[in-house]
C-alpha cells in the first residue's frame, strides 16, 4: 500500500534521468536558444523591449508620453532599479539562457557516462558553452559585477551568491569560449546554430571590449584582431556587395554575411511556435502604418547619417500616399523618422501606405543578425588602429569597403569619398551607421567612453536627459530590486 | 382495581423501540421498554392516562381503557430529527455537538433560487463567507470558512474532495459545515480550511411514489452601465493628448466636424457586448419507499445565458440513490450520478490579458464602428486607443472557448451490525471526470498575416477512495454514553491532460498545421488511519477526542507522515437542575475545542523533485522545421526537496443559547487559528532563472468572532416569521515571516512593477502594495515626498525612502483586500399560503485594485487613450483637477486605483404562493436577485474581483453580477 505514496512521473522526466541520448541534449539546447526569443512582447531579443537597455545611446528615442515609460527612462539615462520590463530583458533573459545552458552542460557528463560518443556529445554541448559565454558577456557589459551561477538547481548556496568582479566574469566567459572553440564544428548543418566561427566572432568581440572600458587591457586588441582575421580569412563568409539584400527576407537563410542570426518563424509557417519579432515590424512602424511606434530614430542621428543607399534603406523618412503625394517624417504623429531596416517581408516603403495599414502586424519572422562578417572587418580595423597588429592598408580597405557599400558604389573600386587614413573614432562612427538596430551602439559608446560626446548634439526637441552621460556610473544599469531583496548579499550599482 | 398492561412499542417501520418511558400521568409510577420494545406496566386503573415519551419521538398520551395488551406506534419527532447533524464519518444529535458546526437544509434555500451548492451557503451561516466574484454563467462562488485561508474541502456523500460544481443544488438534503479544528481534525490534513459535508436526498421508507417537478426562468441584465465619453469628446481628447506631447494631432478638424454632424456616429461598446440574458432551469425527481428499500431518482437541466454576448453554461444532472436493508443487520447504500457541463466563454472577464471583453468594452475607441466597410471585417487597432485590447465584438464573437466536462460519481457502502453496539462499514467511491476543452481563435481583425488557431485539451481526472470503518455506540446507563469510531482510508487520484494547437491560415478551408502534443500527468495518493471517541455524562458533559495519521505523496519521503489531534468539551448548563425548569433559558451550552490539522492542499504534484519542463516553446534552426525544446523547470514548479506539512492549531470558545422556548437563539464563537510552516510561493531570484518555489514559510494567525442570531415568531394563526442575522469578524496577522516581509500575488499583473501584495510581520494578510499617489504637481513649490525633475501636471508619487527617485522601494501598503466584517440578514415571512424571503448582505472594510479604471483614464501600457468622463478631472482640463495631465505617468500599481469596495446589497426578494389545491402541491413564485447595491466602488461591481486568499482584491475587468428576475413554479404529487 505504501506505493500509493510514491510520486512517479509517468511521462515526465526528472533532471536526474532526463539525459538518455543525444536527442535529449538537443532538446535542452533548444530550450536554451528559445530563451533568447521567448516572449515577443517583453524580453525577447526580437522585441522592442529588449532595446530599452540601449535607449541611452544617441540612435533611438521614444514617445515623451507616459505610456512608453521604460523606453523614455532609458532614453533619459534614468533607468530605475524596479522597472521589471527593463530588468526582464536586461537581467532575466541572459540568466534564463544561463539556467538552460547549465542544464545542457550537465547533460554532457551524463551522456558520456552512459557511453555516448564523446566527440558528438561535446560538439553539441559546446553550443551551451557558447550561449553561456554570450549571456555573461551581455550581463557584464550591462551590469558590471554579476553573480556567476554554473549549476542549474536552486539551492541555498546559489540563493546567497555575491557578485563576481568584472575581471573574473570575463575569465569565465573566455574559459567557456575556449571549450566552445575547441569542440564546435566549423560548419553547422542548420543556420541558426552557433558554429566554431560564431564562437570566434564572439571571442573577437569579447577581446575588443576587454581592451576598452572598464578593464582597458589593451593587449586584447591583438587577440581581437587575430580572432576577427581568422573568421574573415577562413570562415567562408563573404562581404555582400549591396546593403539592402543583407536584410532581404527571402535571402535570410542564404546570404553570405551572417555568422550567427536569431531565427524567427511566425505561426503561419511554424504553428504553435509564436517565434515572432515585433522589432522587425510592429514596434518600429509609425502609427500611420498601424505600428506601435515604440522606438524611432533621433533627429540628430538621422541628420548626420551619411547619405546613400544605406541611409535610404535604413530609414522610413516619408510615406507614399495613394494620390501620389508624400508625407515627410516631420508630419508623422511623432515627428521622427523610423527604422525600416527590418521591414522586409512586411512593409514596402515604395507603395502607398494606406494599403499597408496594420499589415503584418506582429507576426514578422525576419531573422535578426547577431554577428555579420562586416563586423569582423570593422573589428580588424579598430584593433589595428589601436595597436593590435595586423596590416594598416588592409584595415583601411575594410573600412572603405563598408563606406562604399553604404554610399552605394562598387565596393572593390576606390571612391572619391574614400578615407586615406582613419582613426578609431571613424570606425566607431561607421559601426554606428552600419549596425543601427543591431544592438551594438550602446556597447560601443561605453567601451570607448564616448557616450557624452555622442549625446552632445542631441536635438532640443528630444526627451531631456536626466542622467549624466559624463558620469560612468550611468554606463551600468541598476540591479533589479527584487533580486536585491531576495539575496541580501547582492549590492546595488552606485549612481 | 388495578390491572397490568403488556405491550410492544414500534416505530413507523414496525421496528421495536427500546428505552421508551411510560408513565401513568400524575403519578411517579412508570416503566421503560426493553430492547425488544416490550414493556409491562402495572398499577393501572381505568381512566388513567399513560404518557409515552422518548427522545426523538413525539410524546403521546393514551387513555387506559382496561385492555391487557396494546401495541403502540410512536412517531419520530420531525423537529427533533432535523437536529441530527452530519459530522465527519457519522452523525450526531445537534445538542450533542462539541465542535462548531453549521447546518443548512434544503428548506432554507427554498425561496432563493441558487444555481450552485455554494450559493445555498451565502449569508446563512456565521463563519462562512461566500463571495460571488464573477457573474459569468456557471461561475462558482468562492467559499471561505473562518478567515481567508483557502478553499474548504467538500465531502459529497462520503467522497472526500468531490466535485461540488457537478452537484445540482436541488438534490441536496443538507449541508454541514465543520468550522473549528475539533470538528475538522477527523479529516486530518484535508480539513485545514474547513470541511463542507454535503448529503444528497434519498427516499423515505413506506412512502408512495412522490413526484416533484420544478421549473424557473430568469431574466438578467447589467446592473449599472459605466458613464463613458461620447465619440467626439474622445477624439478631441486623443488629439489633445498628442498635442500636449509635442506630436501632431490624429484627427483633422474635418474628421471631427464630420463626426459631429453624423447621427449615431461611433459605437457604444457596452451596448454591443452586454445583453438581456434568459435562463431556464428544470428539475424533476421521483422517490419511493418500500418496507426495506428506498430510492430516489432525479434529473436536472439548466441552460444559463450570461449577460455578455456569446456566453452560456448548460448543466445536465442525473442522480440515483438506493438504500436497502438486506437483512435486519445489513444495510446497503448506493449513490450514482452523472453530470454534464457545457460552457461557452464562461471564463470571460477577469483575465489578465488582451482577451478581456469587459475591459475592452469600456476602453476600446468609441469613434470606431464594429465593422470596417472597406475591409469588410471588424475594426482593428488604429495607431491610437487600446493596443493592449481588441475590438470587443471580435473578442465576443471570434474567440470561442468551449468547455465540456462529464462527471461520473458513484459510491457504495455496506454496513453490518455485528452486535447492537458495534457495526462495521465498508465504503468505496469513485469519481471520474472527462474534460474536453477547446478554443477557436479567429485571425485578428485588419491584420492580414495573423492566423486562426484551434486549441484542444482533453483530460481526465479520476479519484478512488476506500474506507473501512468500525463504529461503537453504547449507553452504559442513562448517565454514561460512549461512542467510538475507527477508520482506515486510502485515496488515490490522477489527473491527466493532453493539449495541442492547430494553426490555420486566414482561408479557413485550408488545412491546419499541428503543434507538438503536450501531456501532463499528476498523481496523488494519501493513506490515513483515524479514530474518535465521544463520551457524554448525564447529557450534561460532553467530551470528544480524535486522532488522525496521514501520509501524503505530495511530500518528500522523509516528511510524508504526520499525526493530528483534537479534543473538545461541551457543558449543557440547561440540563442542570437550576436551569432545567427556567422559563426564559431553554438551552445553554458552552463549548471549548482545540485541534491540530496538517495541510498539503496547496501543493501540486512533483514539487519535491526537479522535473524537466516540456512546455518550453520550440525554436527553429533552419527553414520552418520546429525543434522541440525541453529544459529544466523554470516556472511555477521549481523543486524544493525540503517541503514539510503546513500545520494549523485552532482554539474555539463558543456558546449556544436558546431563550423563550428557543424563539430566540444565539450562537456565538470566538476562534483563534495559528498556521505554522505555511506553504507559500517564494520567488526565485532572476539570476537563478526566476519562477517560484513552494516553501514552508511563516506563521499566520486568523482570529475572529462569529455570531448568529435567530428570532422565530408566530401568532399561532396564519402568520409566522423567522429572521436570522449572521455576522463575521475576522482579523488576520502575520506572526512571523523571513526578513519581516514576503511579497505575494501575481508578478505579471499588467502595468505592475512587482507583486501586488505584501505580508509584513505584525500586519494583516491581504495588504495591497503600491505607490502612494499624492496628487498632481500644480506649482513649482515641491510638496512632501515629491521627487526632483517633475513638471507641472505630472503625478506625484510618494518618495517614501527619500532617495529622489521613484522605485519599488517606495511602495507602501495602500489598502487591504480582505473585508473586516461581513454579515447576512435573512427574513422568512409566512402568511397563510404566502411566503416571502428577503436576503441582504453586507461586506465592509475591503479595498480593491480597480485595474480597468487605469485603462479608462488612458494609463495602460502601450498606447491607450482615456474613455472615461472622469478624465475631465485631469490637470490638462482643470488646473485644480485631481488627476495628472494626459501624458503623465499613471502608475497602475498605485493608490490612485485602489478603491473602497465595501457594499450592502439587497441580494434576494422572493414571494411565493401555495395554491390551495387538494390533489397536489403547487407553488408559484417570483422574485429578483442582486436588486440593488449600495457602494462607492467605481467599477461595475464591488464583489466581482479575483485574487487569491493571500493576494485578494484585484478587479481585472470581471464579469459583473447582473440583476436577475426569477419566475418559477413547483409541482408535487
Amino acid at each position: 500500500c505504501e506505493s500509493i505514496l510514491k510520486e512517479t512521473p509517468e511521462d515526465r522526466s526528472t533532471i536526474n534521468n532526463f539525459f538518455q541520448s543525444t536527442e535529449n541534449l538537443d532538446h535542452s539546447l533548444t530550450a536554451a536558444y528559445r530563451q533568447l526569443v521567448d516572449n515577443a512582447w517583453n524580453r525577447s531579443l526580437g522585441g522592442a523591449r529588449s532595446r530599452t537597455v540601449f535607449m541611452g545611446a544617441d540612435d533611438f528615442t521614444s514617445q515623451p508620453g507616459g505610456n512608453k515609460a521604460d523606453f523614455k527612462a532609458g532614453d533619459q539615462l534614468n533607468i530605475g532599479s524596479s522597472d521589471i520590463n527593463i530588468s526582464g530583458t536586461g537581467w532575466n533573459l541572459p540568466y534564463d539562457v544561463i539556467l538552460q545552458s547549465n542544464f545542457a552542460i550537465q547533460g554532457i557528463e551524463d551522456l558520456i557516462a552512459r557511453g555516448e560518443d564523446e566527440t558528438t556529445v561535446k560538439a553539441m554541448g559546446a553550443e551551451a558553452y557558447f550561449l553561456r559565454a554570450w549571456s555573461y558577456f551581455r550581463l557584464v557589459r550591462l551590469y558590471g559585477d554579476v553573480p556567476v551561477v554554473l549549476d542549474p538547481s536552486y539551492s541555498q548556496e546559489n540563493a546567497n551568491l555575491a557578485r563576481t568582479p568584472v575581471k573574473e566574469v570575463y575569465q569565465q566567459i573566455l574559459s567557456d569560449l575556449e571549450f566552445a572553440i575547441e569542440h564546435l564544428p566549423k560548419q553547422q548543418v542548420e543556420r541558426g546554430r552557433v558554429s566554431y566561427w560564431a564562437a570566434k566572432a564572439l571571442k573577437a568581440d569579447v577581446h575588443l571590449t576587454m581592451a576598452g572600458w572598464p578593464l582597458k587591457e589593451t593587449e586584447n586588441y591583438a587577440l581581437a584582431l587575430k580572432a576577427a582575421e581568422d573568421v574573415i580569412n577562413n570562415g567562408g563568409f563573404s562581404f555582400e556587395e549591396d546593403f539592402a539584400p543583407i536584410f532581404d527576407y527571402n535571402r535570410q537563410d542564404s546570404n553570405t554575411e551572417y555568422i550567427w542570426q536569431l531565427k524567427f518563424c511566425n505561426v503561419i509557417n511554424c504553428p504553435g511556435a509564436g517565434l515572432i519579432t515585433t522589432f522587425a515590424s510592429q514596434t518600429t512602424k509609425p502609427g500611420e502604418l498601424g505600428g506601435f511606434q515604440d522606438i524611432y530614430v533621433e533627429i540628430a542621428y538621422y541628420n548626420k547619417f551619411p547619405e546613400g543607399n544605406r541611409k535610404d534603406f535604413t530609414f522610413l523618412s516619408e510615406l507614399k500616399t495613394k494620390d501620389g503625394t508624400t508625407i515627410p517624417w516631420e508630419e508623422f504623429t511623432w515627428k521622427h523618422p523610423f527604422l525600416s531596416k527590418f521591414y522586409s517581408g512586411t512593409v514596402n516603403k515604395d507603395l502607398p501606405y494606406e494599403d499597408q495599414v496594420g499589415t503584418t502586424a506582429p507576426s514578422s519572422d525576419l531573422d535578426l543578425p547577431m554577428y555579420r562578417i562586416t563586423e569582423m572587418m570593422l573589428i580588424y580595423a579598430e584593433a589595428q588602429v589601436n595597436g593590435g597588429g595586423g596590416e594598416a592598408t588592409k584595415a583601411l580597405e575594410y573600412l572603405n569597403q563598408v563606406r562604399r557599400r553604404g554610399k552605394g558604389v562598387p565596393t572593390n573600386q576606390t571612391d572619391a569619398d574614400d578615407l586615406m587614413a582613419f582613426t578609431a573614432q571613424d570606425v566607431i562612427d561607421e559601426r554606428g551607421w552600419e549596425f543601427i538596430g543591431e544592438q551594438k551602439r550602446w556597447f560601443d559608446l561605453i567601451r570607448t567612453e564616448t557616450l557624452e560626446n555622442a549625446l552632445s548634439d542631441r536635438d532640443p526637441s528630444e526627451n531631456p536627459l536626466i542622467g549624466d552621460p559624463s558620469n560612468k556610473n550611468f554606463y551600468l544599469l541598476p540591479l533589479p530590486d527584487i533580486d536585491l531583496e531576495l539575496n541580501p548579499n547582492l549590492t546595488q550599482n552606485p549612481r | 382495581q388495578e390491572s397490568t398492561l403488556k405491550g410492544v412499542i414500534t416505530n413507523v417501520n414496525d421496528e421495536p423501540v427500546p428505552y421508551v418511558n411510560l408513565i401513568i400521568k400524575g403519578t411517579p409510577k412508570g416503566t421503560v421498554s426493553d430492547f425488544g420494545g416490550e414493556f409491562q406496566l402495572g398499577g393501572l386503573s381505568i381512566s388513567d392516562v399513560i404518557v409515552v415519551s422518548s427522545i426523538g419521538y413525539v410524546t403521546q398520551e393514551i387513555p387506559y381503557k382496561g385492555q391487557t395488551n396494546i401495541s403502540i406506534q410512536i412517531n419520530e419527532d420531525a423537529e427533533q430529527l432535523e437536529e441530527i447533524v452530519v459530522i465527519g464519518y457519522g452523525t450526531q444529535k445537534k445538542s450533542d455537538l462539541t465542535g462548531s458546526t453549521g447546518v443548512v437544509t434544503s428548506e432554507d434555500s427554498d425561496l432563493q433560487p441558487v444555481p450552485n451548492v455554494q450559493g445555498m451557503l451565502q449569508g446563512k451561516m456565521a463563519g462562512v463567507v461566500v463571495s460571488q466574484n464573477s457573474g459569468a454563467p456557471g461561475a462558482a462562488p468562492k467559499v471561505n470558512v473562518r478567515g481567508f485561508t483557502g478553499n474548504p474541502i467538500y465531502v459529497i456523500d462520503g467522497l472526500i474532495d468531490g466535485d461540488i460544481n457537478a452537484v445540482n443544488p436541488n438534490d441536496i438534503e443538507n449541508i454541514s459545515v465543520l468550522k473549528d479544528a475539533s470538528a475538522t481534525a477527523i479529516y486530518g490534513s484535508r480539513g485545514a480550511n474547513g470541511v463542507i459535508i454535503v448529503t444528497t436526498k434519498g427516499g423515505k421508507k413506506n412512502s408512495p411514489l412522490k413526484v416533484n417537478a420544478e421549473y424557473y426562468h430568469t431574466v438578467s441584465q447589467l446592473n449599472n452601465k459605466l458613464e463613458l465619453l461620447d465619440p467626439v469628446s474622445y477624439m478631441k481628447i486623443v488629439n489633445k493628448k498628442k498635442l500636449e506631447a509635442g506630436a501632431n494631432e490624429i484627427f483633422s478638424r474635418l474628421e471631427i466636424r464630420e463626426a459631429e454632424s453624423t447621427p449615431g456616429f461611433g459605437t457604444d461598446w457596452q451596448d454591443e457586448v452586454f445583453r438581456t440574458a434568459h435562463s431556464d432551469n428544470a428539475n424533476i425527481s421521483l422517490s419511493k419507499g418500500w418496507d426495506k428499500t428506498t430510492m430516489r431518482f432525479s434529473l436536472g437541466a439548466r441552460n444559463d445565458e450570461g449577460i455578455l454576448r456569446n456566453t452560456n453554461y448548460k448543466r445536465y444532472t442525473s442522480r440515483l440513490s438506493v438504500s436497502s436493508d438486506l437483512t435486519s443487520s445489513t444495510k446497503l447504500n448506493f449513490n450514482g450520478s452523472f453530470t454534464q457541463e457545457k460552457g461557452m466563454n464562461t471564463a470571460q472577464g477577469g483575465q489578465n490579458g488582451s482577451d478581456n471583453v469587459v475591459a475592452a468594452a469600456t476602453a476600446w475607441s468609441p469613434n470606431l464602428k464594429v465593422y470596417d466597410e472597406t475591409t469588410n471585417d471588424y475594426t482593428g487597432f488604429q495607431g491610437y486607443g487600446a493596443t493592449v485590447l481588441r475590438n470587443p465584438v471580435y473578442l465576443s464573437e471570434e474567440i470561442l472557448r468551449n468547455t465540456n466536462q462529464k462527471t461520473y460519481a458513484t459510491n457504495l457502502s455496506l454496513t453490518q451490525k455485528i452486535i447492537p453496539e458495534l457495526s462495521f462499514k465498508v465504503f468505496g467511491a469513485m469519481q471520474y471526470r472527462d474534460i474536453n476543452n477547446d478554443t477557436f481563435t479567429r485571425y485578428e481583425p485588419a491584420t492580414p498575416n495573423s492566423v486562426s488557431s484551434f486549441y484542444e485539451l482533453t483530460g481526465s481526472n479520476v479519484k478512488y477512495q476506500g474506507n473501512a470503518q468500525l463504529d461503537f455506540n453504547k449507553e452504559f446507563s442513562s448517565d454514561h454514553k460512549l461512542n467510538a469510531t475507527a477508520v482506515f482510508e486510502v485515496i488515490s487520484r490522477k489527473n491527466k491532460s493532453e493539449f495541442f494547437t492547430t494553426s490555420y491560415d486566414q482561408g479557413e478551408d485550408q488545412e491546419g498545421t499541428l503543434s507538438e502534443v503536450i501531456n501532463v500527468m499528476e498523481p496523488e495518493g494519501m493513506l490515513s488511519a483515524l479514530g474518535r471517541v465521544g463520551y457524554s455524562y448525564k447529557d450534561k458533559i460532553l467530551l470528544t477526542g480524535s486522532v488522525r495519521l496521514d501520509g501524503s505523496s505530495r511530500l518528500p519521503e522523509d516528511n510524508q507522515w504526520d499525526d493530528f489531534y483534537s479534543a473538545a468539551f461541551a457543558y449543557k448548563l440547561s440540563n442542570e437542575e437550576f436551569l432545567k425548569y427556567s422559563e426564559v433559558v431553554s438551552m445553554l451550552k458552552l463549548r471549548v475545542g482545540y485541534g491540530e490539522i496538517g495541510n498539503v492542499n496547496s501543493l501540486n504534484a512533483f514539487q519535491v523533485q526537479d522535473l524537466t519542463n516540456p512546455r518550453i516553446g520550440p525554436y527553429v534552426f533552419q527553414g520552418t522545421e520546429l525543434a522541440y525544446a525541453e529544459g529544466i523547470e523554470n516556472g511555477a514548479n521549481r523543486a524544493n526537496p525540503e517541503l514539510r506539512w503546513e500545520v494549523s492549531r485552532q482554539t474555539n470558545f463558543g456558546f449556544d443559547l436558546g431563550l423563550l422556548d428557543d424563539k430566540i437563539q444565539l450562537n456565538a464563537d470566538y476562534y483563534n487559528k495559528i498556521t505554522d510552516d505555511s506553504h507559500f510561493n517564494s520567488v526565485v531570484p532572476g539570476y537563478l532563472g526566476g519562477g517560484t518555489v513552494k516553501s514552508n514559510t511563516g506563521k499566520l494567525q486568523n482570529q475572529g468572532v462569529e455570531l448568529q442570531l435567530t428570532y422565530k415568531w408566530t401568532t399561532g394563526g396564519k402568520f409566522s416569521m423567522r429572521n436570522t442575522l449572521s455576522f463575521n469578524y475576522n482579523q488576520s496577522e502575520v506572526l512571523a515571516i523571513p526578513q519581516d516581509t514576503v511579497y505575494v500575488g501575481n508578478i505579471n499583473e499588467r502595468g505592475f512593477e512587482r507583486q501586488s501584495h505584501i505580508l509584513i510581520q505584525g500586519q494583516e494578510v491581504g495588504q495591497l502594495y503600491g505607490y502612494r499617489y499624492v496628487g498632481v504637481k500644480k506649482s513649482n513649490t515641491p510638496v512632501e515626498g515629491e521627487i526632483p525633475n517633475l513638471e507641472v501636471g505630472d503625478a506625484i508619487y510618494y518618495d517614501a525612502n527619500g532617495d529622489g527617485t521613484i522605485s519599488i522601494e517606495d511602495m507602501e501598503v495602500i489598502g487591504n483586500g480582505h473585508p473586516d466584517m461581513t454579515w447576512g440578514f435573512n427574513s422568512y415571512l409566512d402568511y397563510g399560503n404566502w411566503s416571502l424571503n428577503i436576503f441582504i448582505q453586507g461586506v465592509h472594510g475591503v479595498d480593491v485594485f480597480n485595474l480597468p479604471q487605469h485603462g479608462l483614464l488612458g494609463g495602460g501600457s502601450g498606447v491607450l487613450d482615456a474613455t472615461s468622463t472622469e478624465i475631465y478631472n485631469s490637470y490638462s482640463f482643470d488646473r485644480n483637477g485631481s488627476l495628472p495631465s494626459l501624458n503623465a505617468r499613471y502608475r497602475a500599481q498605485s493608490s490612485l486605483f485602489v478603491e473602497d469596495a465595501s457594499f450592502i446589497r439587497i441580494k434576494n426578494i422572493t414571494l411565493a404562493y401555495q395554491v390551495p389545491w387538494d390533489k397536489a402541491q403547487l407553488r408559484v413564485y417570483g422574485g429578483a436577485q442582486n436588486i440593488y447595491t449600495f457602494t462607492n466602488y467605481k467599477g461595475y461591481d464591488p464583489e466581482s474581483n479575483s485574487g487569491s486568499n493571500l493576494a485578494p482584491g484585484i478587479d481585472r475587468g470581471s464579469f459583473p453580477l447582473p440583476i436577475t428576475y426569477t419566475f418559477g413554479l413547483n409541482f408535487g404529487i
